[in-house]
């Protein structure tokens, strides 16, 4: 492995790898075996230089006999690597059916800043789906590696398997063999933040339970998923570790800048550290490099397909926080590197292997209830709310549209939870309820909400939040009233709305200078005043009813008019306007062209058809019972994804900052790559149309 | 000694079956050395320097051709 040190090093990172620290890794790496699965753990505080290497082995990739190579080798130098060595022996050994579910492992190797030659490693294992089978083979690996020495090991471990619910489970277990005391890890995955303190209490945790729901619960609000790290060393300890995953790398989701700068603030992270993680992600290619490419990489790479580009990647993996024993607190960040083949023509979107350590586990609550279900639409309906559940963060809330500014979550989640409670499916609104609760916890001193927590906060998120409020019946609550006014404050004489009163905060988080114009961006949008009209007093309507061009509304922040058009007419319909014909057959009109023209459409994008399907039958609705609606309906239940969704065709676009509403030019398109826009609203539009009603 | 030796042993190791052969044989620990020697058994005479720089200029020749101009290869360093 040492050759490959250049690689996973950066050039200029001595504020998280110093010299010495250099030094301890490539003295790890030459001993390791040459497979290119690593990660370095950095510890954030000033003044940490401990740096430790981890390697992953694959039984896929037919690593295990390499592995139990390895550490035969080490034991018959070092007697402390020799439990390590039987477990990895057997582990390989096809005659053995121990550990036959085991798909990845790990050693962790603590490079200690003395520089004293480094204990026997930490192995880590995953376990099975199954939850019997988990709870077997966490024990047996308990005993195998801790042996019989810690009896209260095992009665700890269960109580955690026991207390797993819903959608809990545990999917590592790790043994600190070398360690001056020998413990063992359990992680729990997919816990959703209200079961946490009962699942403590179950599981016998002696730690402050307030504090580590507070923990978990400011982790859980800042990436995408948490994974829970327990010690046992003969009995639960209170220590408590959560393990921050993001979906996305740094460069292109800034909730790990925020969560870096929050650590910060709370003296958990030197600045220039957390600043230095985020650059560590790269892809390095022969093409940049002055260096030797690795010479089994070259190998590899001229035995290999023409259309194939080999490369060697880093990337960010997860942060940890610990509340160890005491009330201390720290943080480490993780990043991982090895090999990347390119293939860009047999896989464009370049999808990379991920271990399970970081992938997304499947939510255990939600049941496939649709295959039970006879009626097409009803069955589709229920299989994307299914799918929708299981995008749905442990934070409550849906994470979408990737723009230089951050992904959404608050809009979007009030979009999709608006969406999931009109299909009537009660699982849908238990899951609407959920994001409502964290959205709560997220209304600002100004009464607004915003597009993320590092956004101003607009009308549009408002509104579409009051809009999930309005779906639950929960509009008198007293946080509905203030934002209403919220969204009022946004009405201008015209009766349009604005998505921003404040220039600065735009500017601050677009990144723009003092003197660029923000003009578009803070102009009225029609797109916008449709989304919030239920909560902008009566000018709106006749806003909308003056600003409609040939059955259509231009939306600003939309590639197509679909959307803002469905929201008007629902705004029109529900006003004094309502029964003006004029209008109304020009949507008629304009929406069936609509229709048309997506339905001819080998590339159909089924967000706009399903908001244009929602305008011509708010306008006409014996129009549902049209052939040209039937076949709209058909083509969406046709369409839908294996996994339950549609595929992502929400087209959200950025305009640049001072292009007004009527001379654009576009900036950015951003897709809801996810599938949840998509998802929600065609489910809601089937549910429409299955049961007669607009949603 | 040539980097367009270099060269052309890579374009024919992803089709000369005997040169394919050679290279699945060199141990994964094998130097760029090894390459040179399989190149010079094969008529094909290049040094480690030479070989490292035909390297990168197929590969950055192959990425014009079949790379996805969609597809942006951030920047990891510049090597030692």
């Amino acid at each position: 492995m040492g050759h490959h040190l250049d690689f996973l090093v950066p050039d200029d990172c001595e504020v998280l790898i110093d010299a010495k620290a250099r030094v301890r890794l490539a003295a790890a790496a030459m001993t390791m075996p040459a497979i290119p699965r690593v990660a370095v753990e950095i510890r954030l505080a000033a003044g940490q230089s401990q740096v430790d290497l981890q390697q992953c082995f694959l039984r896929s990739a037919g690593d295990f006999p390499r592995l139990a190579a390895y550490c035969q080798a080490k034991a018959a130098e070092r007697p402390d690597w020799v439990p390590v060595a039987h477990y990895c022996r057997d582990l390989a050994d096809p005659g053995q059916a121990f550990g036959e579910s085991v798909t990845e492992l790990y050693l962790e190797h603590d490079l200690l800043e003395t520089g004293e030659t480094p204990s026997a490693p930490a192995l880590f294992v995953d376990l099975p789906g199954d939850p019997a089978s988990a709870r077997a083979l966490a024990l047996e690996t308990a005993r195998r590696l801790q042996g019989a020495a810690l009896p209260g090991t095992g009665t700890a471990i269960g109580r955690i398997f026991d207390a797993c619910r819903g959608d809990a489970f545990v999917s590592h277990i790790g043994c600190m063999t070398g360690r001056t005391v020998p413990g063992v890890r359990i992680n729990v995955k997919g816990i959703r933040p209200a079961a946490l303190e009962p699942f403590l209490k179950e599981c016998g945790w002696p730690g402050d339970s307030r504090r580590g729901s507070a923990l978990f619960d400011f982790a859980v609000g800042g990436c995408d998923r948490v994974t829970l790290a327990f010690d046992i060393v003969g009995a639960l300890l209170p220590n408590f570790g959560v393990e921050c995953f993001f979906d996305h790398q740094p460069a292109e989701d800034p909730a790990w800048r925020r969560m870096l700068r929050l650590l910060t603030a709370d003296g958990l992270c030197a600045a220039d550290k957390g600043d230095a993680f985020q650059t560590i992600p790269a892809t390095i290619t022969p093409a940049g490099w002055t260096g030797a490419w690795p010479t089994d990489m070259a190998v590899g790479a001229m035995l290999g397909s023409d259309r194939e580009f080999t490369s060697y990647a880093r990337r960010a993996v997860h942060l940890k926080i610990v509340d160890g024993m005491g009330g201390s607190r720290s943080a480490k960040a993780y990043y991982g590197a090895g090999y990347l083949t390119i293939a860009p023509l047999t896989d464009p979107e370049h999808r990379r292997w991920r271990p399970t350590l970081a992938a997304p586990a499947p939510r255990r609550s939600v049941r496939a209830d649709h295959v039970a279900l006879a009626d097409p639409a009803d069955r589709a309906i229920a299989h994307g709310v299914e799918y929708l559940l299981q995008t749905q963060r442990q934070s409550g809330l849906w994470r979408e549209f990737p723009v230089p500014s951050g992904i959404s979550d608050n809009w979007v989640s009030g979009f999709i939870g608006t969406q999931l409670v009109a299909t009537g499916d009660p699982r849908g609104r238990a899951a609407a309820e959920e994001a409502l609760d964290r959205l709560l916890t997220r209304q600002r001193p100004d009464s607004g909400w915003a597009y993320n927590e590092d956004h101003p906060t607009d009308s549009d998120s408002t509104a579409w939040i009051l809009r999930l409020m309005r779906s639950l019946g929960r509009l008198e609550e007293p946080a509905a009233r203030r934002a209403i006014a919220f969204v009022r404050a946004h009405v201008q004489p015209s009766g349009g709305i604005v998505s921003f009163r404040e220039r600065q905060p735009v500017a601050d988080v677009a990144k723009l200078p003092d003197e660029s114009s923000l003009a578009g961006w803070m102009a009225v949008h029609d797109c916008v005043t449709a989304g919030a009209a239920p909560f902008g007093g009566p000018a709106v309507a006749d806003y909308l009813l003056a600003n409609e061009a040939d059955g259509a509304w231009r939306a600003y922040w939309w590639v197509h008019d679909a959307f803002a058009s469905a929201l008007a007419v629902e705004a029109l319909l529900a006003s004094d306007h309502a029964a003006k014909p004029e209008w109304r057959a020009r949507v008629q009109r304009r929406a069936t062209g609509w229709i048309e023209e997506a339905l001819a459409s080998e590339r159909c994008e089924y967000f706009d058809l399903a908001f244009a399907v929602r305008a011509l039958i708010g306008t006409d609705p014996e129009a549902a019972k049209d052939a040209l609606v039937a076949a709209a309906a058909a083509r969406m239940l046709a369409d839908q994804a294996e996994d339950g969704s549609w595929r992502p065709s929400a087209r959200m676009r950025v305009p640049w900052h001072a292009a007004m509403p009527d001379s654009m030019t576009v900036e950015t398109v951003a897709y809801d790559r996810q599938a949840g826009f998509t998802t929600a609203a065609v489910i809601a539009t089937l549910a429409m149309l299955r049961d007669g009603r607009m949603p | 000694m040539t980097v367009a030796a270099a060269l052309t042993f890579i374009r024919r190791a992803r089709a000369d079956p005997a040169i394919r052969a050679a290279l699945e044989c060199a141990s994964e620990a094998a130097a760029t050395g090894a390459i040179c020697a399989i190149g010079a058994d094969h008529g094909l005479a290049f040094s480690e320097s030479d070989f490292d720089r035909a390297f990168a200029i197929e590969w950055t020749a192959r990425w014009a051709h079949f790379g996805n101009p969609d597809t942006t290869i951030d920047k990891g360093g510049k090597g030692k």
